[in-house]
């Protein structure tokens, strides 16, 4: 059993822990990224879907509209958080409906 | 003991069926990962800690009689550590050292167990053989400071998982460790190069027989066999998994070996036997009391006029003092018990007084590392 570190590195224990939580979210970043870049590659090869065609796709209609819906959302969860108001039941049903 | 610290680099190809056993996507990105952030950490974070320290007129002042401070080193340190520490550059790229260290294994052991099936296919595998051996003896003693420590933050130590061997061959070493940035390898340093430039210390054109203490598995002496391609390479180890390991990758290689499970100080070769012997990041791995027996049995195999190569991070003296406090802090923070104790030393001084001769004392790298102590022993 190889035992914890024995003291904050950065003087303070939620520092580190908050770096070590950006570090490991950037290390699954890498991984989807490393996935999906293997993902077009094979897909390129296969001649299913080339690379240009996805650099060129320009989302529209439901799917536009779709990804605006998620990226607020991300925004919203991610930057929000720090200002967390407190919350009820009807907010975080009215979240669900946006 | 082991000089695995500095994991061999990729140089033992790991192949079932001649398919190379690597690791599933998850695994091979996340290990990927880190080997670009020690990359970027050590070369890019850890110069800015190193400005810091050079401004601040206490770290320029300490810095400029580092070695001739009439201080014990414990005291040096403390006080380098003290105008490291103001720095939060410094405590980041500690912070991110560690981070590093555990997460090798961290990730390292789920994505191998993930290929268990090629693992064990890989080990069941008789190779072409080369014509080397593998004398593995369960009588040797096995001594706590070696059983008892997790050396480099690895669960278990080097005999604790059936598999490490893939761990490091296909994962940690290739996607980490080759592109240094960790203890005393600078960040981009080739460390199969090192191993061969060390190799190249030996003053003589050929030798007949080279013996190396602590071998772990195949690295050093494979970089010896590179330049001495006649020689006669024998390798000894405490650890039954990296001799296993090591035998199987030289056969592999086509390099014939002798590997033998013993202890450094009590090689059981016949006295004057030996033309060379090769110590490679062994020393920091071994108690001081340890080492001095380890140089003694070294003494005792050589033959008259025969040669002794070591290399191991440099002693605190031979280094800024920003680099002797990262030197000390593996002692504590990345499983290296023995790192302090065996850097306040100058082993040139040990050699002289134990009996060698023509001893010289080098760094054969800009920052200190790969660090050289040779010595002879007299005719």
């Amino acid at each position: 059993m190889v035992d914890a570190p024995k003291q904050p590195y950065t003087g303070s224990e939620m520092m580190d822990n908050l770096i070590r939580m950006n570090t490991e979210l950037l290390s699954e970043l890498w991984i989807l990224r490393d996935r999906v870049t293997i993902l077009e590659h094979m897909l390129q090869e296969k001649g299913v879907v080339s690379r240009k065609a996805l650099d060129d796709y320009v989302p529209s209609g439901d799917l536009a509209a779709e990804l605006l819906r998620e990226r607020d959302a991300l925004v919203e969860r991610v930057v929000g958080g720090a200002w967390m108001q407190g919350f009820s039941v009807d907010k975080l049903v009215a979240k669900a409906k946006k | 003991m082991s000089n695995a610290s500095l994991p061999e680099p990729a140089g033992s190809p790991l192949f079932v069926a001649g398919k190379h056993v690597s690791l599933a996507q998850r695994g091979r990105a996340g290990l990927e990962f880190l080997g670009s952030l020690q990359n970027y950490v050590a070369g890019t974070v850890r110069q800015r800690a190193r400005h810091e320290f050079d401004t601040d007129p206490e770290g320029a002042a300490l810095a400029a009689n580092w070695a001739k401070r009439n201080e014990p080193w414990s005291e040096r340190i403390a006080k380098a550590k003290a105008i490291a520490e103001k720095s939060a550059t410094y405590r980041y790229d500690r912070l991110m050292q560690r981070y590093v260290a555990e997460e090798v294994y961290v990730k390292g052991i789920p994505a191998t167990e993930l290929r268990r099936k090629e693992a064990e296919a890989y080990y069941a595998q008789s190779p072409k053989p080369a014509g080397g051996t593998l004398e593995l003896d369960p009588t040797v003693p096995i001594p706590k400071y070696h059983s008892e420590t997790e050396w480099h933050l690895m669960p278990g130590g080097w005999d604790g998982y059936d598999l490490y061997g893939i761990t490091m061959g296909s994962g940690v070493g290739p996607l980490v460790f080759a592109r240094g940035g960790f203890a005393a390898v600078e960040a981009g340093d080739d460390l199969r190069q090192q191993r061969i430039d060390v190799a190249r210390q030996f003053p003589k054109k050929s030798y007949g027989r080279i013996y190396e203490p602590g071998c772990g598995g195949a690295g050093t002496l494979a970089a010896v066999h590179k330049v001495f391609p006649e020689a006669e390479l024998i390798g000894s180890d405490l650890s039954p998994h990296l001799l296993r390991q090591g035998h199987l990758a030289a056969e592999r290689m086509g390099i014939k070996i002798a590997f033998k499970q013993r202890d450094a100080r009590d090689t059981k070769e016949p006295s004057n036997s030996v033309d060379g012997v090769i110590m490679y990041a062994l020393q920091h791995e071994m108690p001081i009391d340890v080492n001095i027996d380890t140089l003694k049995e070294a003494l005792r195999i050589l033959k008259p006029g025969g040669d002794l190569v070591m290399s191991d991070p440099p002693p605190f003296a031979a280094v800024h003092p920003l680099q002797a406090v990262i030197l000390d802090w593996d002692t504590e923070h990345r499983g290296e018990p023995f790192f302090t104790v065996t850097r306040e030393v100058e082993w040139a001084d040990v050699l002289k007084q134990l009996g060698f001769v023509n001893v010289e004392a080098y760094s054969l790298g800009a920052q200190g590392y790969p660090y050289v102590v040779r010595g002879s022993k007299p005719v």
